[in-house]
């Protein structure tokens, strides 16, 4: 079965060379109105007039869907979190939200989060320069239009004295099965940390990471220009991709059976399961992703994966499925029909 | 630390607690060092050296400071914004300034040293927006004033008016610039 490349965001839909191991880059500013109280503050009203505000600029801005709360029910919400394309926290909020996104699904614009606006912009790869030249776009679009608080001092000012100054958080996504397989992960963690970055699990609570996902960020976020910000992040960045790569030659070299057998088994699992949570499934999606990356699955594509990995997510399955009332086993077991369906015979041939 | 400095003297350390009364008339325990403690005629031999009680009193002390540092436009003091982790509004930076320097130096730096002080380095707004922001602002400022007076509340008036020039005074700074 053939999947249509529209079922997952634009971002997703992009491979470059570094996506054996980076698979999105990510930048957003936290903005806030001059005119307004912080959402610690504000009313229940204030925030309807920030929403009615920020909307009437936006909308002059082409190209940008709006879902406000009427339209935000629970599954929508983590359907547009499963695609990254809002935060936890706003899926969470109490506040009158809303969100913008564009048509292809690479920019979004949260508005009453814990700052009046979050702006992101999401790339394919390891492509945070032309990320940061679209955000600078847009913000700079909506500098003109909207009264952003700001001082010379502290710079743009956010609720939260951890966004302060550039209020940029850059952001990638990374693939490092190679550095958990070689007992390498806790290493990296820690110098991160110490140097100044954040890392976390992207799937799971605390230190239980699925599927071997990491996202790495700068810290820091006033005392320096942007262009620094993303020059840090992005060396940093860089190493880490680097050293995940050793790990992989590293595990060719002196534990091919075991690898090779790992990844087989993995897709002898998503093949022939009746049942899958999402869990093991986006575990064995990342093994068969490694396996593909280290060139013993041919015939399946990275994309393959990426969308598969959106798809068996919660939300994102019962909308593919267009089935909002689902039970769980019944998830678990449509969810391992539609990995069958896109795999089987894949071992043999590749049509995406 | 700070946080252990006499609080008469603001300069030694504090050494011990005594009890004063203060201009209300009540009993409160400041912790003092041995000299402002001489001076104030308490003997050497009532000397308590207890630490625990003096850092709990500092505490104390800071929290009350804390509590009456307040922003003006939306109410939060520093001891809700310690407490929150949040600002309320934009006012909060000019009013929080002086406390705020060394906390956010703590917050975003490692402990491989930078400059002493940390500020905003990077993009600006363009004076475009702020401009049309004080326009905006002081048009919206005399439509309040006008209803305020129009309501006899003119201890509001005041308060609005005092803003009105502010704002106006800025937007003649910004045109000179």
């Amino acid at each position: 079965m053939k999947l249509s490349k529209n079922l997952v965001p634009g971002f997703l839909r992009e491979i470059s060379e570094d996506s054996d191991v980076c698979i999105s880059s990510r930048i957003r500013f936290a903005r806030n109105l001059e005119n307004h109280l912080f959402l610690l503050k504000a009313s229940l009203k204030e925030q309807e007039e920030i929403i009615e505000e920020v909307k009437e600029v936006i909308t002059q801005l082409n190209h940008f869907q709006f879902y406000s709360d009427d339209k935000l029910n629970e599954i929508f919400l983590n359907y547009l979190l499963e695609r990254y394309l809002v935060s936890p926290d706003f899926v969470l909020s109490k506040n009158k939200k809303g969100v913008f996104i564009d048509s292809e699904e690479k920019i979004s614009i949260m508005i009453n989060e814990e700052d009046h606006l979050r702006l992101q912009v999401l790339g394919g790869g390891f492509s945070l320069d032309e990320v940061f030249v679209k955000i600078n776009e847009v913000d700079d679009k909506l500098e003109k239009e909207l009264p952003y608080a700001f001082s010379e001092k502290f710079g743009f000012l956010t609720a939260c004295p951890t966004n302060l100054g550039t209020g940029m958080r850059v952001s990638v996504m990374l693939h490092l099965p190679g550095l958990i397989l070689t007992n390498e992960m806790e290493k990296v963690i820690k110098t991160t940390q110490n140097i100044g970055f954040l890392i976390r699990g992207i799937y799971g609570e605390g230190t239980k990471t699925i599927g071997s996902y990491f996202q790495i960020a700068n810290q820091f976020t006033i005392g320096m220009k942007e262009e620094e910000i993303l020059a840090n992040t992005k060396n940093l960045i860089r190493e880490v991709i680097n050293y995940e790569r050793k790990a992989r030659d590293y595990l060719l070299k002196n534990l091919k059976n075991e690898i090779e057998d790992r990844i087989w088994r993995a897709y002898g699992i998503l093949t022939h399961a009746k049942l899958l949570t999402s869990e093991e499934a986006i575990n064995l999606l990342s093994t068969l992703r490694l396996g593909i990356c280290l060139k013993i699955i041919k015939k399946i594509s990275l994309l393959t994966i990426n969308i598969l990995t959106i798809l068996v997510k919660r939300a994102n399955l019962m909308y593919y499925l267009k089935n909002e009332n689902l039970t769980e086993e019944e998830r678990d077991y449509k969810r391992a029909a539609l990995i069958r369906k896109v795999l089987k015979g894949k071992g043999e041939e590749e049509d995406i | 630390m700070e946080e252990n400095l006499c609080q008469i003297c603001h300069k030694n350390v504090a050494v011990m607690v005594i009890t004063e009364i203060d201009e209300k008339g009540n009993k409160v325990e400041i912790a003092v060092c041995e000299e402002c403690a001489k001076k104030k005629g308490v003997l050497e031999s009532d000397k308590t050296l207890n630490l625990n009680e003096i850092f709990k009193i500092m505490l104390k002390a800071r929290e009350k400071e804390d509590k009456e540092l307040k922003c003006a436009r939306c109410l939060l003091s520093f001891y809700e914004f310690k407490k929150y982790g949040k600002f309320g509004c934009p006012d909060c930076f000019k009013v929080f300034e002086e406390r705020l320097i060394p906390f956010i130096k703590r917050l975003q730096t490692t402990i491989r040293e930078r400059e002493d002080e940390i500020f905003h380095k990077g993009k600006k707004v363009t004076a475009g927006t702020k401009r049309s922001l004080l326009f905006s602002e002081i048009k919206k400022l005399k439509i309040e004033l006008k209803k305020a007076i129009e309501e006899e509340n003119y201890e509001q008036a005041a308060k609005i008016r005092d803003r009105l020039r502010e704002k106006e005074k800025e937007l003649k700074k910004d045109e000179i610039e």
